[in-house]
């Protein structure tokens, strides 16, 4: 058998690579066959990825947020309750026993599993996002006891979500693709894979356990020759830099749930105003 | 004969009998006719120059110095042009279009390949015919990988499969041990993913559950068992890397059982996980003794000694003083020197007793 392998070699290399590309673009024409919608992101939601001198590619960095509802206790401190509830996370293939196992090391050695993710941009779990922190801010602002630093604070949080944070949320997970899209019909909906993790926190008096979506399987978007030049010229932002996002991009998701990019349009200076609003006193 | 490792060892065999004709004559023992040690010499001549046309074989000591320096040089080399590729593509690939970036990727294997060929057909040594070897793997990783980057593709275990594939076929061409180092890594990787998504972990997450590696390296380790007449080299690299990664993975979950599947407490799994390391550790010197593979039984020896040194390590750092602690780690040494040698002389008797029985 060596023997024929030996003779045949060069025309078994040669079909590996022809064979393995041919089989890359037909995958990549699959993804890009059929209807896909567009949608248009910012930087907000697609920040530039880390870049290093030596690398002339650029991509950007899917940031997508869960919103989670800031409730008070009977204990006294504050819960972090989202969708991605204990409830939900059984209902996505963790194991009772996933959950609960007690030591903290193997707890966290509880491996991620693979869903899929409902991705809402600019939507309700925004606006509820958005609304949280208007009225933390204006809970701030009336209490006398709160100092200025405290409030300027408090102000520089509620300009982060009104001008930087991501408006990208995933607001629901399944195991079933097209139930997931059956329960989402909206334009400002696309679909992902993701990895979901169980997490957990202890109170004095109880654990409360749940899950965190660590990551999208694909998480940033190649950004093509030329539209990349363009954005290879702006400066890298601070991760706490409050400012309005200088581009938008508009991609759509394909068959295999593979983003295709589209096109870049950058911001001229009078749409883009970058500012951070000072506390009023 | 019909493989280098044969030839050479029959030349290095003419050369050790001259050498010890030399040395009998000298002592006076017997005295060959001159006749007969032209005939000698003459057919010995034509053996040794014949091996050299069709095996490359190393005739001298010095020879062999020299091959090894090649050897050496071919290695780095390879390494070295396929990291400069690497860094090539990335530091001018944002200056092309997609359709050039994709013509270039899937061309440079391609090209790559024929350069191989080309080698391969006029070198004897087969030298750069390894290095252009190395060159298509790499060019052929670039190839799947930023083409998934480029076009956005879900990443996928199956691309271990196809460049251990790849590397696997391009080894037993050139007949290239480091090719075959890199087709047993990406092929123990992509059955170690598989497993893992047998076992409901995605499958980037594979290397967090070392069990994952246990069946990829037993199955590695029964093809070391195989005969591999025109490559006499490549079942010792079986071996030895299946060892290799069957004994690192022991070694982690000895150390860090929350990474095992197994539902058992922490304590009770590092101390199962620290027994297996050393029976199987001992247990390969044992099997790859009665077989006679020399590297086996190295590897075996070294994790053996990886195993005991780092349980003395949790045993005695702490509170020991460090002279003690040394000194217990010399004679712990000195006590696996005596049980080699006890084993030694056992082998050595074994043979003798064997050779006996043979006349």
């Amino acid at each position: 058998m060596l023997d024929k392998l030996q003779q045949h070699s060069f025309k078994i290399l040669f079909a590996i690579i022809v064979v393995t590309n041919a089989f890359v673009f037909a995958n990549v024409l699959y993804n890009r066959s059929g209807e896909a919608h567009p949608i248009v992101l910012t930087e907000r939601e697609l920040p530039l990825s880390w870049r290093d001198n030596e690398n002339s590619g650029v991509s950007l960095q899917f940031e997508f947020r869960v919103f989670y509802q800031k409730v008070k206790n009977e204990d006294g401190g504050l819960d972090r309750i989202s969708w991605l509830s204990y409830e939900k996370m059984l209902a996505l293939g963790f194991s009772k026993n996933d959950l609960y196992v007690e030591d903290k090391e193997r707890y966290k050695r509880v491996l991620p599993k693979e869903v899929y993710v409902a991705l809402e941009y600019d939507g309700a779990e925004y606006q509820k996002s958005l609304a949280q922190e208007e009225q933390r801010f204006a809970l701030v602002k009336e209490d006398e006891n709160t100092g200025p630093q405290k409030l300027r604070y408090a102000q520089r949080e509620l300009d982060q979500e009104k001008l930087g944070s991501s408006r990208l949320f995933a607001i629901d997970a399944e195991l079933d693709l097209q139930q997931l899209k059956q329960k989402y019909n909206q334009d400002n909906v696309f679909f992902a894979k993701a990895l979901v993790r169980p997490d957990y926190s202890v109170y004095p008096y109880r654990t409360h356990r749940y899950g965190y979506l660590e990551s999208l399987i694909i998480e940033s978007i190649n950004i093509p020759y030329p539209a990349n030049t363009s954005l290879n010229e702006l400066e890298p932002r601070r991760y706490d830099d409050i400012e309005s996002p200088r581009y938008e991009v508009e991609l759509s998701i394909g068959r295999s749930l593979e983003p295709i990019f589209g096109s870049l349009l950058l911001y001229t200076e009078s749409e883009s105003t970058p500012k951070t609003t000072e506390p009023s006193s | 004969m019909d493989n280098k490792n044969d030839a050479q060892a029959r030349a290095e065999q003419i050369a050790a009998f001259n050498r010890e004709l030399q040395q009998l004559e000298a002592d006076q023992v017997f005295h060959l006719p001159e006749s007969d040690v032209h005939k000698l010499n003459q057919y010995h001549s034509t053996l040794v120059d014949d091996l050299k046309t069709r095996f490359d074989i190393d005739a001298t000591q010095t020879e062999k110095q020299l091959t090894i320096g090649m050897k050496i040089a071919s290695f780095f080399g390879a390494l070295a042009f396929s990291a400069s590729i690497f860094f090539l593509f990335y530091q001018y690939w944002g200056l092309f279009s997609t359709v050039v970036q994709t013509v270039t990727l899937v061309s440079f294997p391609l090209a790559m390949l024929g350069l191989t060929y080309i080698l391969c057909v006029r070198e004897d040594s087969g030298y750069f015919a390894k290095i252009a070897g190395l060159l298509t793997f790499a060019c052929f990783v670039l190839n799947l990988s930023m083409l998934g980057q480029i076009y956005n593709i879900t990443p996928s275990p199956n691309a271990f499969a196809l460049w251990g594939l790849l590397s696997l076929v391009l080894a037993y061409r050139l007949n290239a041990r480091v090719l075959l180092v890199f087709a047993i890594l990406c092929l123990a990787g992509f059955l170690s993913a598989r497993m893992g998504t047998w076992f409901g972990v995605y499958w980037i997450s594979f290397g967090d559950r070392p069990e994952n590696f246990f069946i990829p390296a037993l199955l590695l380790f029964t093809v070391g068992h195989y005969k591999h007449t025109h490559y006499p080299s490549f079942p010792a690299v079986y071996r030895v890397f299946a060892a290799i990664i069957l004994l690192m993975s022991v070694l982690m979950l000895a150390h860090w059982s929350a990474a095992s599947y197994l539902p058992f407490n922490n304590e009770t799994l590092e101390a199962v996980y620290q027994v297996l390391g050393f029976a199987l550790s001992a247990g390969l010197i044992w099997y790859a003794t009665s077989k006679g593979w020399n590297d086996s039984i190295n590897t075996g020896t070294v994790f053996f000694t990886i195993f005991l040194y780092t349980k003395f390590y949790d045993w005695w750092w702490e509170w020991m003083p460090k002279y003690l602690f040394f000194l217990v780690i010399a004679v712990s040494s000195v006590v696996i020197l005596f049980i080699f040698k006890k084993l030694r002389s056992k082998y050595a008797s074994s043979i003798e007793g064997s050779a006996n029985y043979a006349r």
